[in-house]
């Protein structure tokens, strides 16, 4: 079996809000292997983005953090200074989401793309511009030369975005981290952007995970996809069968909330509210809002099984099975 | 170049408004200048001579044209307390009052900047610099001169207690380390103060984090997307606190006895010599609108999106 490109094993983060420990996520466990990308769907709130800011260690001092989460076999959170550096520098990129606000705004494109190919100082700066430039040319940036003098004010963000991908892939990483890159463009911008990072990731064969809160979007381009509530995963599985036949109410929830174009029928929100996971019941994450709960709910936290060769974490997952609905479902008092 | 001429021709108002407003008040100012200048024994006719021949007897707004006109050209008239012309009496005190902002901007962007630096750069040091910057900055500059003087010229003598030296140029800098540093302590804390939280500000923006995923070493991240972002609004203050030493050196100059534009201007004041307190307040004003400028150009060349002309 070939060494998956991450590995996260039983990954519990806490945070210090107010000189207190909160958690933020719970016994993560993912896996992601070669030229393979990873859907990662959660309402906000939920740990997403927390799971990739743990994988680059770019949590804010003072975050407690226990498991492991093994790049190419290598545990993240043991590294040392210059084994961190090379991870981040050559291992590791990541796409967040408002280009605007994490592009530096008083430096160039210019300076912001080679930044990252400068660092090793083995190439020399007309290498790296002539690189980016090619770059710029792949995500569909054209004029390139004169877009290196420009400042990020002076571009749109569906322009920003491409130079964050194309930045991203300008240190040939072995994993990409792809934080809600479309979130903040506008709807007609987004479908370019993603196809644009889509076709490049495949090109390259790069591992990826993707984050969203949009199921769609992640079975889209994702080869399997797993969930996350409150801080908790509650099923991964391929990214066909979890849009088509998820095994956790949740996931069911997520796919029937969704807004159809067109479709006579309203969407139907899940009842209740997304909890955090510092507020998170010694049972079921999801107990409180799930119309299914049984008293086992919330007693014992479900964990993560396997079910027909996808992973649920759900007491009742088999018995439930294609019969989930949240038709009936009252908003709790 | 667009902008060059914008601040140029701004600055150019300025000191003009302020001309006037100067030439206007110290014309109100009670006092006859002829009357000074006749002496005690004077007959109204001697005044009255007099007054005819310094033009003291025209109209307002001719003598503020005949004013500014020699102003330009650096006379600024004759003094009334030592009759010969201010520029002579001015000359030799610019030159000492320079000097002693000069060295005091440059302890302030050493100390102030300095310190902040080192506070964002290592965390330890903040809560040293938070409590030394609150100290410093409530400490008047004369209150300052007081304790530097007891400390390093009466109690160790590193450093003379008054006056200033005519001699070369390394004894005149260690007669002015000690009025330079009385000037510049409060200043260096505020500008620590201001610098601090602009440093802080930025290093916890988003764009940061990018730099910092991308594999930067922490003092790559600090001195290329922490340091330039957080210089831009430094510089303004920078620019308003050298603005502010031009004053302060009044102060300073008259607690060290220095013979420097301040002191000479509380002396003139005192004496009535209305030419030469319009002719130092102009030089003051001029002083403060072209280091303003200076800031503004610099500002402009820090931030690109000022540039373009876009705000945030």
């Amino acid at each position: 079996m070939t060494t998956p490109v991450l590995a996260i094993e039983h990954l519990h983060v806490e945070l210090p809000v107010r000189a207190e420990m909160r958690t933020v996520l719970h016994d993560v466990s993912l896996t992601i292997g070669p030229s393979e990308a990873l859907g990662l769907v959660g309402e906000s709130g939920s740990g997403k983005s927390m799971t990739a800011r743990s994988i680059m260690r770019l949590l804010s001092p003072g975050a407690s953090t226990t498991g492991t989460i093994l790049f190419e076999g290598v545990d993240v959170l043991t590294m040392h200074h210059d084994a961190l550096l090379a991870f981040r520098r050559k291992g590791v990129a990541m796409i967040y989401q408002d280009p605007r606000a994490h592009i530096n705004p008083v430096r160039t494109i210019g300076d912001f793309l080679t930044e990252g190919i400068l660092l090793d100082g083995s190439v020399s700066t007309a290498e790296a511009q002539a690189k980016v430039i090619s770059l710029l040319d792949e995500v569909g940036i054209p004029d390139a030369k004169r877009r290196l003098r420009q400042y990020p004010h002076q571009l749109s963000g569906g322009l920003l975005q491409r130079v964050m991908i194309a930045a991203a892939l300008s240190e040939e990483p072995r994993l990409l981290l792809a934080d809600e890159p479309t979130t903040a463009l506008d709807v007609t911008t987004q479908e370019e952007v993603m196809a644009i990072l889509d076709q490049l990731r495949v090109e390259r064969s790069l591992a990826m995970l993707f984050i969203t809160h949009d199921l769609d979007l992640a079975a889209a381009v994702s080869d399997r996809v797993a969930a996350m509530y409150a801080g908790v995963i509650i099923e991964v599985g391929d990214a066909a069968s979890l849009h088509t036949d998820s095994l956790h109410p949740y996931t069911v929830g997520l796919l029937d909330s969704r807004p159809e174009f067109g479709a006579r029928v309203r969407a139907r929100p899940i009842p209740g509210r997304p909890i955090l996971a510092s507020e998170a019941p010694p049972g079921c994450v999801f107990a409180e809002r799930c119309p299914y709960v049984t008293e086992r709910c919330r007693s014992e936290r479900p964990i993560l099984r396997e079910v027909d060769g996808r992973l649920v974490a759900c007491h009742r997952a088999e018995e439930l099975r294609g019969t989930i609905s949240f038709a009936g479902a009252q908003e709790p008092r | 170049m667009r902008q060059l001429a914008r601040t140029v021709v701004g600055a150019l108002i300025t000191i003009l408004t302020s001309s006037f407003i100067v030439f206007a008040a110290l014309s109100a100012s009670p006092g006859n200048a002829a009357t000074i200048l006749a002496g005690n024994r004077a007959t109204p006719k001697t005044i009255k001579e007099i007054a005819h021949r310094y033009g003291l007897d025209q109209p307002f707004l001719s003598r503020y044209v005949h004013w500014l006109g020699g102003a330009i050209h650096g006379n600024f008239g004759i003094s009334l307390q030592y009759r010969v012309s201010v520029a002579s009496l001015l000359k030799p005190r610019i030159g000492t009052t320079f000097m002693l902002i000069t060295l005091a901007g440059i302890i302030i962007l050493v100390l102030g900047i300095g310190s902040a630096i080192a506070a964002t750069r290592f965390p330890r040091l903040g809560m040293p610099v938070t409590i030394g910057s609150g100290l410093f900055i409530a400490v008047p500059t004369f209150v300052a001169a007081l304790i530097l003087v007891e400390l390093f010229a009466l109690q160790v003598s590193w450093f003379p207690v008054l006056g200033t030296s005519s001699g070369s140029i390394t004894d005149r800098l260690w007669h002015l380390t000690l009025p330079a540093f009385a000037l510049a302590l409060s200043w260096a804390a505020f500008v620590a103060q201001i610098s601090r939280a602009s440093l802080r500000g930025e290093a916890n923006r988003e764009h940061v984090q990018t730099a910092r995923g991308r594999g930067l070493t922490e003092s790559q991240v600090f001195r290329r997307h922490v340091l330039r972002n957080g210089a831009i609004p430094i510089v303004t203050v920078f620019g308003l606190t050298i603005a502010g030493l031009v004053a302060g050196s009044v102060v300073v100059e008259q607690a060290f006895g220095i013979d420097g534009i301040g002191s000479f201007l509380v002396q003139s004041v005192a004496a009535k010599d209305t030419n030469c307190v319009m002719a130092i307040a102009l030089i003051l004003v001029v002083c403060f609108v072209v280091v303003t400028a200076i800031a503004d150009m610099v500002y402009w060349l820090l931030d690109p999106r000022v540039r373009s002309g876009l705000g945030r």
